[in-house]
């Protein structure tokens, strides 16, 4: 094997070669400007103290030791960040397969609800982040509220004070992503439709229950893509900053997660070694659970080709 | 065999029991389909009905409880008002150079890229490839502040230069999607072309550009949507209130209200910005929808 890919090699020529890097270029370019270089330059920057004015110092150690003795804001954000990942990624993964599973037969009409129920996830950027503020306004008591409290209302239930309180700000954050949840169809969808029918009529010759069927036919089935939606969806809360930028509690810190932590330290106040340990300390972070999560999927995602 | 028979028989009555048992429960299922899926797309709907509702009302009705759907007076003046000191079109023409540059970049470099790897040989391709695969794994974070001061060297601080030049060094994704897609393109069309005196650089212009169409509109959408609604970038890059992009207006005109409480106006201005991206959506629904196919094609 190892024998033929070497004459396969040799047999290449030069001109297909040279071809090959003339092509790729722009890529082998990028890569190392915009990724290669940074990325070592960032892990230099912090064991060193720079504030852009004054040359950079070599601190070793110091800006990580600085982090771990940050309890009002570092350890704050981190706290939050797992929060936004341990609540929001269950529920958007969730929330997201239940929706596709009620979009997923072929019915009558049925490309209209999955047009309404994407719509939300088109909406991108500062524009909706602002609209839900609104939206999520717990008014000041005296007959006003956003629309969310309003409904809640309608069912007799008193609306909480989202962003006004601080068991509820950081709950307020993940509401917003979950508008967008049906954006989500595009992993599921495919993978929903990818499951055989004569699995589903086999089970049902068996009697199976349509529980049953979920959780012993479909879900065995989805697996890879959960996989996907929980990875993915891992690495996005341990990133996000725009909705806490953008509609932070009361106070800041119920809701600032590492990145915004990260942002303030580099951009506001030009401390560019710190905000560098930061963002590895928040590379390593999602690295290992990455890795965790890889080691672990061999236990329960299910290929077909095994 | 009579028992064979009985067997049979009553085989055929459990299918048709079966059957019957579930046939009834069909309907009542479908309808109850059909309410669940009303049900939760009203949900979705209401936040923007609220909206454009409240974009014409007087600032004193927006928040009243039970909620005016109906505006008491229709102010139209909201929307004028955002135009007098909101300079929406140019934050609009703003954003759309930056956008439009990108996603002209992010098509040219992609492509020829994985043109690349998808048709010519070398020793080191899969290694490389691995490579690019990795640098997906890298979030942007690591890499902000060192291109941040890059950039500063370079004097491309509150200029356009730092949000559109990387779209021109192809992202990881987009070639992965390309490549996969033209591996799928029979070789002996590029042969065939070859022999009729075709470059490599014409066959990729020629034949493989226009036949990977579907994905590039893919990749032009997603371009779109991730410089439009680009946030953090233009936050850093950008300072003069001239250059704004659309999101970063927006962003300070809220700053700057703070305590200030026009609410109608800034509704308004919500709205107007959410029309290009609606707009895309229905125009390019079906290449959104295409999409999804792709989501498929991903985990495999």
């Amino acid at each position: 094997m190892v024998a033929k890919t070497k004459q396969n090699f040799s047999s290449i020529s030069k001109h297909e070669k040279r071809n090959f890097w003339i092509y790729i270029s722009p890529w082998i370019i990028g890569f190392l400007a915009f990724t290669a270089i940074p990325f070592f330059s960032s892990l230099g920057l912090s064991f060193m103290q720079w504030d852009i004015i004054t040359p950079p110092k070599w601190v070793g150690f110091d800006n990580y030791k600085e982090l771990m003795d940050d309890k009002i804001y570092f350890w704050n954000a981190l706290r939050n960040t797992i929060f936004y990942a341990l609540v929001g990624v269950p529920l958007s993964v969730t929330l997201g397969l239940l929706l596709s599973i009620l979009l997923s037969k072929e019915i009558k009409g049925i490309n209209v609800f999955r047009i309404i129920f994407y719509l939300p996830a088109v909406f991108g950027g500062v524009a909706v982040l602002m609209l839900w503020s609104y939206l999520l306004y717990p008014g000041t008591g005296n007959g006003d509220a956003g629309l969310i409290n309003a409904v809640l209302g309608w069912f007799g239930i008193e609306g909480p004070g989202w962003s006004q309180s601080e068991f509820w700000a950081k709950p307020a954050v993940i509401l917003v992503g979950l508008w967008g949840v049906g954006g989500s169809m595009m992993i599921w969808l495919p993978a929903l439709a990818g499951v055989p029918k004569e699995l589903h009529e086999a089970a049902e010759i068996d009697g199976a229950s349509r529980w049953r069927k979920f959780w012993s036919v479909t879900f065995p089935l989805i697996t890879p893509a959960i996989f996907f939606q929980v990875t993915m969806g891992i690495i996005g809360s341990f990133q996000i900053f725009m909705e806490p930028k953008i509609m932070p509690g009361n106070q800041k810190a119920w809701t600032d997660s590492l990145m915004v932590n990260l942002f303030d330290n580099a951009f506001t106040f030009y401390k560019m070694g710190y905000a560098s340990a930061i963002a590895w300390v928040l590379f390593i972070m999602i690295m290992v659970l990455t890795v965790i999560n890889l080691v672990v999927s061999k236990r329960w995602v299910y290929y077909e080709s095994n | 065999m009579s028992q064979t028979n009985t067997e049979a028989i009553s085989q055929v009555q459990i299918n048709q029991k079966a059957s019957t048992r579930s046939k009834l429960p069909k309907i009542i299922l479908r309808s109850l389909r059909y309410l669940v899926l009303t049900l939760i797309a009203a949900a979705l709907l209401l936040p923007l009905v609220w909206t454009i509702s409240a974009s014409l009302k007087p600032s004193s009705d927006i928040f009243s409880v039970p909620i005016k759907w109906i505006p008491s007076e229709f102010k139209w003046d909201n929307y004028s008002r955002v135009l007098s000191i909101f300079p929406m079109f140019q934050y609009s023409a703003n954003t759309l150079i930056i956008t439009i540059s990108a996603i002209i970049g992010q098509v040219l470099s992609s492509v020829c890229v994985a043109y690349g790897f998808a048709r010519f040989r070398h020793p080191l391709a899969n290694v490389i490839f691995l490579l690019v695969l990795a640098t997906m794994m890298i979030p942007g974070q690591v890499t902000m502040i060192p291109q941040f001061l890059m950039y500063k060297e370079f004097g491309w601080v509150d200029t356009y230069l730092p949000l559109i030049v990387p779209n021109f060094f192809a992202a990881a994704i987009n070639i992965f999607l390309l490549r996969q897609f033209i591996m799928g393109i029979p070789k002996e069309l590029d042969e065939s072309a070859k022999m009729d005196g075709c470059s490599s650089f014409g066959i990729l212009t020629r034949i493989i550009a226009p036949m990977c169409k579907p994905i590039i509109i893919t990749i032009m959408i997603w371009t779109f949507n991730a410089n439009w609604n680009d946030f953090m970038g233009p936050l850093i890059y950008l300072n003069d209130p001239e250059k704004f992009t659309l999101q970063l207006g927006i962003y300070s005109l809220n700053a700057g209200q703070q305590g200030i409480t026009d609410y109608g106006m800034m509704f308004a201005a919500t709205l107007l910005a959410l029309i290009p991206t609606l707009l895309l959506f229905a125009v390019g629904q079906k290449y959104f929808m295409s999409g999804i196919k792709l989501g498929g094609a991903l985990k495999g």
